[in-house]
């Protein structure tokens, strides 16, 4: 499963960021602008992702993360019928 | 992406692209491989974060819907057509974005002043319709013409003026066979005046029945007379009119 | 060669990063990326560029002057400029015009035998100052809200310290004097605690009277643009005619003129009412306020305390139902902005300019607008808090800051309070006594005054007018102006032949704008700084010089005012070895010392007696102005204040403290929540005069258009004045757009062409008449009824008749 994340920084210590997501082989850094950092995390399913993003988001100097792209290509398939 | 790839990283037609078109290209491609899911129409939810202008929630049509976050994933609603819109009004993806970059190039001008010239007797007259007419309601017309739509390189004008309901009184259909004439009409008022460089350029022409600038130079109309810069909506700030062009030049002993 | 599948997980995963990043794009492109000609200043060869303040109204926007072969060619907005970030109106990209009239006044001139005769510098000096060595008493000084700071300060020094003569006042008294009055018997102390960024920040705009998108453009566009940004933000128009304001509005309310005043109470009533009132607040930080000891006994300016519960009472008869008939809005309208301020969610501001001001009930209007924000408790969060505009672009530096008012000392100090006094003498290195503790004349009565004989206690008879033109701008014109006596002196200092210099004795050419070295005050409490670009035409001097030189002359006369205690000259002024410089001779004025700077610096330590310190000159050089107070921190830089009053951001309020008004008029830290109750306009239409004539401006005319009617993209968009008639009236008096009609008042009566709606649409029963056109001074029928506390006239109401001339 892949997903396409949008960090925010904190404007005051944002800056290790980068370094620390990047020594994460499930991570994939992107740009940085303005603040706000673009990552692509590949993990084996939903809830190993909603872990890496669970972890991003407790990682000192990362104000928020925001999840804006899902590929589910291998996930559990339990959770694509979840629309009801 | 600001990043180089690396010399074994395969180029992906994205990457060769522009950074917008990509945006794009990347959607597209996302959804050929099929098994992409984009959330719903929900809107960008920002983290709480101080000193920092709210982003836009809603603005852009086109911004990227965000995906669900992974704690809402077992109660959202993820039919592939959710976020799929219904209403033609709703059908504005190929409205730009009033941030995106404008390209505007001399021969674009040439051409959408062209264009503009073949469906009006003179720079002033009111445009003739250059689609047959089913139905005239006003209702029908303001489909398309009240807020303006571009599908492809189709573009009907939004309005020029404020709503007058009885549109086939001035504009009508062309004929397949147009009548002979010798009138040849003056197409173009000029181009408008600058002081110095930078300054912007004066109205050129009169604003009558044009009171909305938008019709001819906002986001969906045709690239040669569209504003470089869409995000200034206050036009008359910076582009002053004629009273001589409008006819309302009040001078001694003028009537 | 990769895998497929090594190939496909790559792309996925760059398609994933790209989502993410066309957010983060769509996100920063959601602040206008760049101005219109990108970051970069035009390239333009053998064009050098400079920062300067726009020449025009009170926003205080920067532009970048470019300069080739000492001549102004090119303008561009100011990309690092906080006000405008890069955006001008139609008047700032062309205000390098107005140095270019083909008619700049290039040479002093005295009026002999009815002509104006060009004499040289010095005889112009002498002339005036034996004049007023003649009769100091008798000799009165009009200035200006875009006299340049040091230019406001030498002239106020000059007469003040000098002459020991208080009969100086500005423009500015037409323009914002009831905002003062408001601000200080509200606060205890002038000038807005907020700021622009308030139109960053709020969810609702309500403007009072104001025209915003002519008067203020690059402010409303930086409000209204947030629209497009995908900002919920509201526009609400209480307005008395439609504008091109009204037409971004969200809600236009037109009300009856005046009725502002019963539309204010009516909101006070209804917060309270909703049990809205911002209780902690109110009991921390406010005291209530009634303006009389009992109802009927005439108003007074500082009032009396008064309970909630009284406060309460008086504000009980103002329910929507009744307002509702005084000000023609709908009781739903009325309840609408009610529950807005019951609503604290919501952050709601308060603008407004001439509407509230030219008031015959200025000072009270301004109250009852801080009281509904400070009794709701919107006031203190960016975008929540009312904020009066300024019209001139140094309303607030030279007249408000520097005290070029008749009761006014720099530094907020006044005349009359002997204590207050002293400070300025010390600070002067006077005498003590020097200053007169008596008030001078106000415009109305100073003009007055000069236009009444000597015989019948006319006793000003030399006045001195510089940058700007009260012969148009002055209400009742035929009254305040055109009775000049033949035996009084009129001295103008202009760059133009004006309506003024028409009647004037004396005129003298002056430098203009980047012609001279200048710092001005915006309506922010922001101070600009520019330097001399280009060489002023002919012989046209910087008005400064022109005030030193006549000091000069008198102290060479051996006038003992010109002296300070120790025996030097009043403007004493030094180079870097403590040699006295001779400023009064044009040609070391421009020397060895930048005379601006050392006339700033030496006011700088007057706006520290109540924190209002202003940047130091050469921090001001670097900026784009800097909002005062502006306190040097720890590490040696100068820090700007956003906020006053708020501990967040205003480093005078003591810690812990919250909010602290520091300078309220009781001493106990709180404001004012003032009642004022509705009191009817002094003239209002009846059968004779059965129109209101209202006044005021267009987007592309500044004023009274001696500058931009010399502009040609300005004055083919407006050439001439006209009266906007509603097709109401116009159909009552059978007229057509284009048809001549003649305007009368009790005053005056002035011949104009009739537009049919116009620019703005008047609703029916009233006229509107732009001001800036000198062939058609409309002032000759506008009323000079003031405000009894700010003594601002109301330009904005009088009763008027309309006869029809010719088809």
């Amino acid at each position: 499963m892949t997903s396409g994340l949008v960090v925010a920084l904190d404007p005051a210590g944002g800056d290790g960021v980068p370094g620390a997501v990047g020594a994460v082989p499930a991570f994939t850094v992107g740009e940085a602008t303005a603040g706000w950092l673009s990552v692509a995390l590949e993990a084996a399913d939903a809830a190993g992702s909603e872990w890496w993003a669970d972890w991003l988001r407790r990682l000192p100097g990362v104000a928020g993360v925001e999840v804006v792209f899902v590929h589910w290509d291998g996930a559990d398939p339990e959770v694509t019928r979840a629309d009801a | 992406m600001s990043e180089t790839p690396p010399p074994d990283h395969p180029h992906t037609a994205a990457d060769l692209l522009p950074h917008r078109l990509q945006r794009f290209a990347t959607l597209l491609a996302a959804v050929a491989v099929g098994t992409a899911l984009f959330g719903l129409l929900t809107g960008l939810r920002e983290p709480p974060r101080p000193e920092r202008p709210a982003p836009p929630s809603h603005a852009d049509h086109r911004s990227v819907p965000a995906a669900v976050g992974y704690a809402d994933l077992p109660t959202a609603n993820l039919r592939p057509d959710a976020g799929r819109n219904r209403t033609l009004a709703g059908l504005r993806y190929d409205q730009p974005g009033a941030f995106d970059p404008v390209v505007r190039t001399e021969e674009m001008k040439r051409a959408a002043l062209a264009d503009r010239a073949k469906n009006r007797a003179y720079d002033g007259a009111p445009p003739t319709i250059p689609h047959p007419v089913d139905s005239q309601s006003t209702a029908s017309c303001l489909a398309c013409h009240g807020e303006g739509l571009k599908v492809g390189d189709r573009v009907a004008s939004r309005m020029s003026h404020p709503l007058m309901t009885n549109c086939t009184q001035c504009h009508v259909e062309q004929s397949p066979v147009p009548a002979e004439t010798t009138f040849v009409g003056v197409y173009r008022a000029g181009p408008g005046g600058r002081a110095s460089p930078g300054a912007p350029p004066t109205v050129p022409h009169h604003t009558w029945m044009r009171e909305n600038c938008a019709s001819c130079h906002g986001l969906v109309t045709r690239p040669g007379t569209r504003t470089t810069h869409p995000w200034l909506t206050n036009c008359t700030q910076c582009h002053a009119p004629s009273a001589a062009l409008d006819q309302t030049e009040f001078a001694e002993g003028q009537k | 060669m990769p895998t497929l599948e090594a190939t496909r997980r790559q792309f996925v995963r760059t398609a994933a990063l790209s989502a993410a990043s066309a957010v983060i794009g769509s996100r920063a492109a959601a602040q206008p990326p760049t101005p219109p000609g990108g970051m970069e200043l035009p390239v333009l060869p053998g064009v050098t560029w400079d920062k300067a303040p726009c020449r025009f109204c009170g926003t205080g926007c920067h532009v970048q002057v470019g300069v080739k072969d000492g001549r102004v060619v090119a303008v561009s907005g100011d990309r690092r400029a906080e006000v405008n970030k890069g955006l001008l109106c139609v008047k700032g990209y062309h205000v390098g015009h107005i140095l270019y009239g083909p008619d700049r006044l290039t040479r002093p001139m005295l009026r002999r035998n009815g002509r104006l005769e060009p004499i040289t510098w010095d005889e112009a000096i002498e002339t005036i100052a034996g004049r007023i060595q003649a009769a100091p008493a008798k000799f009165a000084f009009y200035g200006s809200g875009q006299w340049t700071v040091s230019e406001g300060y030498a002239a106020n020094k000059f007469i003040k310290g000098g002459l020991g003569n208080n009969h100086i006042d500005p423009n500015a008294r037409l323009c914002m004097a009831s905002a003062v009055t408001g601000y200080i018997s509200t606060y205890g102390v002038d000038e807005p605690y907020n700021c622009y960024d308030d139109l960053d920040h709020c969810d609702v705009l309500i403007l009072w009277g104001n025209n915003f998108a002519e008067m203020h453009p690059v402010l409303f566009s930086r409000f209204i643009d947030r629209k497009l940004r995908g900002d919920k933000v509201t526009l609400i128009d209480l307005t008395t005619r439609l504008t091109r304001t009204s037409e971004r509005a969200d809600h236009v309310f037109v009300f009856q003129p005046q009725s502002d005043l019963a539309i204010a109470n009516c909101i006070a009533q209804q917060v309270i009412a909703a049990d809205a009132v911002a209780t902690d607040f109110v009991a921390k930080h406010c005291t209530f306020r009634k303006p009389w000891k009992r109802p009927g006994d005439p108003q007074t300016l500082m009032g009396e305390p008064c309970s909630f519960d009284e406060y309460k009472q008086f504000v009980a008869e103002y329910t929507p139902e009744a307002v509702s008939k005084t000000s023609g809005l709908s009781v739903e309208q009325l309840r609408l902005l009610g529950s807005l301020f019951a609503d604290r969610s919501k952050r709601i501001s308060s603008l407004w300019c001439m509407g509230m001001n030219q008031h015959t009930q200025g000072t009270a209007i301004n109250n009852l607008v801080h009281a509904i924000h400070l009794l709701s408790g919107h006031w203190g969060r960016p975008g929540d808090g009312p904020q009066s505009l300024t019209g001139q672009p140094s309303a607030c530096g030279t007249v408000r800051e520097v005290g070029t008012l008749s009761h006014a000392l720099p530094g907020d100090l006044r005349v009359d309070k002997p204590d207050q006094a002293a400070k300025a003498e010390a600070l002067w290195n006077l005498p003590p006594g020097r200053i007169n503790p008596k008030v001078g004349y106000h415009t109305v009565q100073m003009w007055e005054k000069f236009c009444t004989p000597a015989d019948r206690g006319g006793d000003i008879d030399t006045l001195w007018v510089q940058v700007t033109n009260p012969g148009q701008s002055l209400p009742n014109l035929p009254k305040l102006f055109e009775k000049k006596p033949a035996d009084k002196f009129l001295i103008v200092s202009d760059v133009y032949p004006t309506a003024t210099t028409e009647l004037a004795d004396l005129v003298l050419p002056s430098a203009m704008w980047v012609e001279k070295n200048g710092v001005y005050g915006n309506s922010e409490r922001r101070t600009q700084q520019w330097f001399k670009m280009v060489n002023p035409p002919g012989e046209a001097r910087d008005d400064c010089w022109q005030t030193i030189a006549v000091a000069r002359k008198l102290f060479d006369l051996g006038h003992p005012g010109m002296k300070d205690k120790d025996g030097r000259f009043l403007f004493h002024i030094t180079d870097g070895n403590g040699r006295e410089v001779p400023v009064w001779r044009w040609e070391s004025y421009y020397g060895t010392v930048n005379v601006d700077e050392k006339l700033y610096e030496e006011y700088r330590p007057f706006t520290q007696i109540k924190h209002k310190d202003v940047a130091p000159y050469r921090e001001l050089t670097k900026a784009r102005g800097l909002r005062w107070p502006v306190v040097k921190q720890p590490d040696g830089t100068w820090k700007e204040t956003r906020y006053r009053f708020l501990e967040e951001f205003d480093p005078y309020v003591a810690k812990g403290k919250g909010v602290q008004f520091y300078h309220s008029v009781a001493g106990d830290d709180k404001a004012f929540i003032w009642f004022r109750p509705y009191v009817p306009p002094p003239e209002v239409p009846d059968k004779e005069y059965p129109l209101w004539l209202d006044t005021g401006r267009v987007l592309e005319h500044w004023h009274t258009g001696t500058m931009t009617r010399r502009v040609p993209q300005l004055k083919r968009a407006v050439p001439a004045a006209y009266v906007e008639v509603s097709r109401e009236d116009a159909a009552a008096l059978g007229l057509k757009t284009g048809d001549k009609v003649r305007l009368e008042t009790r005053r005056g009566s002035l011949e104009l062409t009739a537009w049919i709606d116009g620019r703005g649409r008047c609703p029916k029963g009233h006229v509107f008449v732009p001001f800036f056109d000198e062939t058609k001074p409309i002032n000759r029928l506008t009323l000079d009824a003031h405000c009894p506390f700010s003594k601002e006239p109301d330009y904005k109401k009088c009763a008027v008749r309309l006869v029809k001339v010719s088809a």
